[in-house]
């Protein structure tokens, strides 16, 4: 009687394994799939948008049919893509080339996880010349960055960053502000903020928001210190190989003026997570943005009809300083192709960026030559599109440069501490200089322990 | 430890989903207070189904109603198309796709060698039962943050990153929880069953098979469920383990876009809220058509963890 | 000739059960034990995984008890996170079930609506509400306006965001709130009806026959809480980041972002996991030790 249930059961069982080991099998083919790479299929792993990602496949595939090496674009979203490298690179399963930070390329290139591309830039390595590279043509600086104290050179730089404040011309009129200029200052910046501020049903709506954590962070402040001929947070002015931090007392006056200005509620702090900032700036809700360049480009696509500008980075007493910060193209220690690989990268930096960012201005391109195609997309965006042009200008020949990020190793474990001294002093004025003094000695423990 | 939590687990495993008399209840004639009850549980059933009907409006709204201030509860039209682009951009059903592949193979894994171990353990007179029971009892008390590392550590040696097996394999190699609710429930079957059966000749896989599996369905259905649900539902190890999003699961890809929806200029989220309702059907149905076991399978996790 | 038939049947027996508990030991032993050796041992190592670990002995354990700023603060957020979430998830729970622990008409409508939220992924979840919390978009301060009270900044202020991580929790209550009630569904009636007939009134009845009679239940929830607490991660990684400052800094979370995040420090994060490791053991412990004070045995073994 219970042989048919019995059966039944029995059937559904080994359907079910075998269901199961098929699926399986199945998904062992994708894996596998991945693992065996086409040897002569290069790797490119970026963080950039979908938009993005679309445009440098297109103009990989030209380079493909001129050069017959074959590239595989892979888009990492941005969300994750510190923790998705370091799996990768604890897996040993790198991609040939991916979009790095100034800071990853030293860490790593320190520990030996790096491709060396000093042979190659100084055109020793066979084909390295043929590739269409003139490192004689990068932006004052930006391969020093990428350059370890023992020579090596552990990234090839591509996209440069600049910062500033992008402004609301019809909110500025509006509250009868004069706009910000091309050498506005410090308090300029802060009393606009406070005069863009408003108030309605009791709740504060910030004259500027910040996008960028880069003014609220002891980096941000050593900008106005040294415009205001203060110091910079390391005595060896540079931000690899540092032996000693300091507070100088004017980046101390700047960190208050900054704190008082968050408490005041003119300018969102290190707590502040909007939602939205972007698109709230484009319905004219938020006067002024702080934030690096590249998001002027969604401002574009959304084709808004409000009039805005994009200011530099405020001057002080003695000039501006403008960031040194480039992305750079890494590849890992054993790579397999570097012939290839070589050609690929200077590739991007001298065709796929024009031809990518002419059709959505990202960023310019530390590579001069490859910052043709970012210019002329501006210039097709009137006025604002001027603005955003000669900010970055501005910014780029600025010989007065500072970086925006610590590099050496010791910097993994600074994070914490900037999260719990510095940031909710800046953000509840509480003490703005003791944390200071605590951030700094705290750091220099640990630079002290390594 | 273990023999306390037993035999609170064999309590609860004769669960009854139904309600039954229920001993706090009186014959209230008063309709009053009955009104009031009924006024009250209404009330709360809002309350609790607000944002459900908040993130279907939406849903529903169109790119601007999404960027007007100060926003309005219902959508100004009804953009149905939002379920069809929605998904499109998140590029939901590859990650659906996955989602069921990965859920489906482990949780056959898992349900499968737990239900062999867990009767081992409790129907067979073997050296060394005891000292596996404390072995899996053990594990269920490990947090799974303390062996993520090296067991990360174990798929990059295997190189097995970015790939489905981190997701799956562990799977078939038992789950202490479902171990443990199995030994309970195979405890609980008489041992007369299968001594006829070993008369009759039968061996254990025999039994196991012919015998136990039909009787123990309520067992291994709570176990599909829960399951099903946990890989369904996980997050941390889809996002230590996948890195290229063509393979990541509706958890990782989802949170990926909400992620990335705070920049830019146009938030796309009535897509992402379309996209969220269809990603909450699947186990809205399950909870439908197995809400029994679904019920038996919380009383029993009740009992020993989540 | 017997006896060794009984060997037999008895070693073929054992075979049998380990050949079907083969791939559970395997797992422990691949899944449990090998990992909880590995990472004690790294937990004494400076070790970033790409090179290969440096024994420090108790450095790692020395730098974050004395030096790291952000774990004894992320340890002080977690207790005020399992402060405010576990007796508030109880509290919920069991009088969500007393309140649904009638035989009304509809009754078990309203019980699938309260377990609902329940069922969905918990990433649909969290996502729907960093939503619902959004300051100028979101429902919860929509809500609060059209009420005329005033607005918060719920997930983006220091004060309000744990506050509104427990909110999210307290939406899956239904979960809590089965338990209890199939816990109330065993209290034997005859215990009421002697203590009605003694004059007992509604309140009387929960105080002395209800609760007693839920403690076990009540305790095993209070352990598993508890831990649970300790284990949060979704809820951070999704609504808040550990942000604004380190108010949400849930304590596995740290050990997330220590592991994985911009800089790997996994001996450092293998230190951490063990103390969270302790932590919960000694939670676990305490709980169930003096439980025999305040836990009803009554007719249990």
């Amino acid at each position: 009687m219970n042989s048919t249930i019995m059966n039944s059961t029995r059937t559904k069982l080994i359907a079910g394994i075998a269901i199961s080991a098929g699926i399986l099998a199945g998904c062992g083919g994708q894996g596998a799939g991945t693992q065996k790479q086409n040897a002569d299929t290069i790797r490119l792993v970026s963080w950039g948008t979908n938009q993005q990602i679309k445009l440098f496949r297109d103009s990989l595939a030209t380079f493909t049919k001129k050069s017959g090496v074959k590239v595989q674009v892979i888009q990492v979203p941005s969300a994750n893509y510190a923790q998705k490298i370091n799996a990768e690179i604890l897996s040993k399963s790198l991609p040939d080339i991916f979009w790095c930070q100034n800071a990853t390329a030293q860490d790593l290139g320190r520990q030996g996880k790096l491709y060396d591309w000093s042979k190659y830039a100084s055109g020793q390595a066979k084909g390295a010349k043929s590739a269409g590279l003139d490192m004689s043509k990068f932006s004052p600086g930006a391969l020093d960055t990428y350059k370890t104290p023992d020579g090596g050179l552990y990234a090839i730089p591509n996209e440069a960053n600049t910062y500033g404040v992008f402004y609301n011309i019809d909110a500025f009129k509006k509250a009868g502000v004069a706009l910000p200029s091309a050498n506005w200052t410090w308090d300029q910046m802060f009393n606009d903020a406070k005069a863009l501020t408003t108030k309605h049903n009791g709740k504060t709506e910030p004259g500027m928001q910040q996008v960028w954590p880069l003014l609220n962070s002891p980096t941000g402040m050593a900008f106005y210190s040294v415009s205001n001929g203060g110091a910079p947070l390391a005595k060896e002015k540079s931000l690899v190989g540092v032996t000693t931090l300091q507070a100088d007392p004017k980046l101390v006056q700047g960190a208050q003026k900054l704190a008082s200005a968050i408490k005041s509620g003119y300018v969102t702090g290190p707590d502040f997570a909007g939602t939205n900032t972007e698109g709230q700036f484009i319905n004219g809700q938020v006067p002024m943005v702080f934030g690096g360049q590249w998001i002027s480009s969604d401002f574009f696509a959304a084709k808004t009809k409000m009039s805005w500008g994009y200011a530099p980075l405020p001057r002080g007493s003695v000039g501006q300083v403008a960031p040194a910060e480039a992305n750079g193209f890494c590849s890992p220690k054993d790579l397999k192709n570097p012939g290839d690989t070589w050609k690929v990268i200077a590739w991007m930096d001298a065709h796929a960026f024009n031809d990518a960012y002419s059709q959505d201005p990202i960023a310019p391109i530390a590579y001069l030559p490859g910052s043709q195609g970012y210019f002329q997309a501006l210039t097709k965006n009137g006025a604002a599109g001027k603005s955003v042009a000669d900010t970055v200008k501005q910014e780029l020949a600025n010989p007065n440069k500072l970086g925006t990020s610590f590099l050496d190793p010791w910097s993994g474990k600074s994070g914490n501490i900037t999260t719990a001294t510095w940031n909710p002093a800046i953000q509840h004025d509480k003490n703005v200089s003791g944390a200071i003094h605590t951030w700094v000695s705290k750091n220099q423990a640990l630079i002290n322990g390594h | 430890m273990s023999s306390a939590l037993s035999t609170r687990i064999g309590g609860q495993s004769r669960l009854s989903p139904a309600p039954a008399g229920s001993p706090l209840q009186r014959k209230v004639p008063m309709s009053v207070s009955r009104l009031a009850w009924y006024g009250l549980c209404t009330l709360l059933a809002l309350t609790m189904l607000t944002p459900l009907l908040w993130m279907i409006s939406i849903a529903l709204k169109t790119n601007s109603d999404i960027i007007s201030l100060p926003p309005q509860f219902l959508p100004s039209s009804f953009t149905w198309r939002n379920f069809v682009d929605g998904p499109r951009e998140v590029h939901f059903y590859r990650l659906l796709g996955n989602t069921f592949i990965i859920a489906i193979v482990s949780t056959f894994g898992a349900v499968a060698s737990s239900m062999l171990a867990g009767y081992a353990i409790a129907r067979i007179d073997f050296k060394g039962n005891r000292f596996l029971f404390y072995l899996f009892t053990f594990s269920i008390f490990v947090p799974g943050i303390v062996t993520l590392i090296p067991i990360q550590r174990l798929f990059f040696d295997a190189n097995a990153i970015d790939t489905w097996y981190p997701l799956i394999l562990p799977s078939f190699f038992g789950n202490p929880l479902f171990i443990f609710l199995a030994r309970q429930f195979f405890l609980s079957v008489p041992r007369s069953i299968d001594d006829s059966a070993m008369i009759d000749g039968a061996g254990h896989w025999r039994i196991f098979t012919h015998l136990m599996l039909p009787l123990t369905k309520p067992l291994w259905m709570t176990m599909i469920i829960l399951a099903f649900q946990a890989s369904w539902n996980d997050f941390l190890n889809p996002l230590v383990y996948l890195n290229s999003p063509s393979k990541y699961t509706l958890s990782l890809g989802m949170a990926s876009f909400m992620g990335g929806l705070n920049s830019g200029a146009s938030p796309e989220y009535n897509y992402y809220m379309a996209s969220n309702l269809l990603f909450m059907i699947p186990p809205l149905l399950l909870f439908f058509f197995a809400q029994r076991y679904f019920m038996m399978g919380l009383g029993a996790l009740g009992m020993t963890g989540k | 000739m017997a006896s060794t038939g009984w060997l037999t049947f008895r070693r073929r027996n054992t075979i049998t059960a380990y050949v079907f508990a083969l791939p559970m030991i395997v797992g422990v032993c691949i899944f449990t034990i090998y990992p909880l050796v590995s990472s004690l041992y790294h937990a004494f190592t400076e070790w970033s995984g790409v090179s290969a670990a440096k024994w420090v002995g108790l450095a790692n354990f020395r730098y974050l008890l004395t030096q790291d700023p952000t774990f004894w603060p992320s340890l002080k957020v977690t207790v005020y996170y399992m402060a405010l979430s576990v007796p508030a998830g109880m509290i919920a729970g069991l009088a969500l079930a007393v309140l649904l622990n009638r035989a009304f008409a509809g009754i078990r409508l309203f019980r699938t609506v309260f377990y609902l939220p329940v069922v969905l992924p918990s990433i649909a979840v969290l996502t729907l509400w960093k939503y619902i919390f959004d300051p100028s978009y979101g429902l919860a301060n929509e809500i609060l306006s059209d009420l005329h009270l005033p607005t918060s900044q719920w997930l983006a202020g220091s004060a309000t965001a744990m506050p509104s991580i427990v909110i999210v929790g307290l939406w899956g209550v239904g979960g809590s709130m089965i338990i209890f009630l199939a816990a109330l569904q065993n209290v034997p009636s005859e215990l009421y009806e002697a203590a009605r007939v003694d004059g007992a009134g509604a309140i009387r009845l929960f105080r002395s026959i209800t609760l007693p009679m839920m403690t076990p239940i009540l305790l095993l929830q209070l352990v598993l809480g508890l831990s649970a607490a300790f284990q949060t991660f979704n809820q951070v990684q999704v609504l808040t980041k550990g942000g604004p400052g380190t108010s949400t800094n849930l304590y596995m979370f740290k050990i997330y972002t220590d592991a994985f995040g911009n800089y790997t420090q996994l001996g450092l994060a293998s230190a951490e996991a063990w103390i969270l490791f302790i932590i919960v053991l000694a939670i676990t412990a305490v709980t169930l030790r003096t439980s025999r004070m305040w836990v009803f045995e009554g007719n249990e073994r």
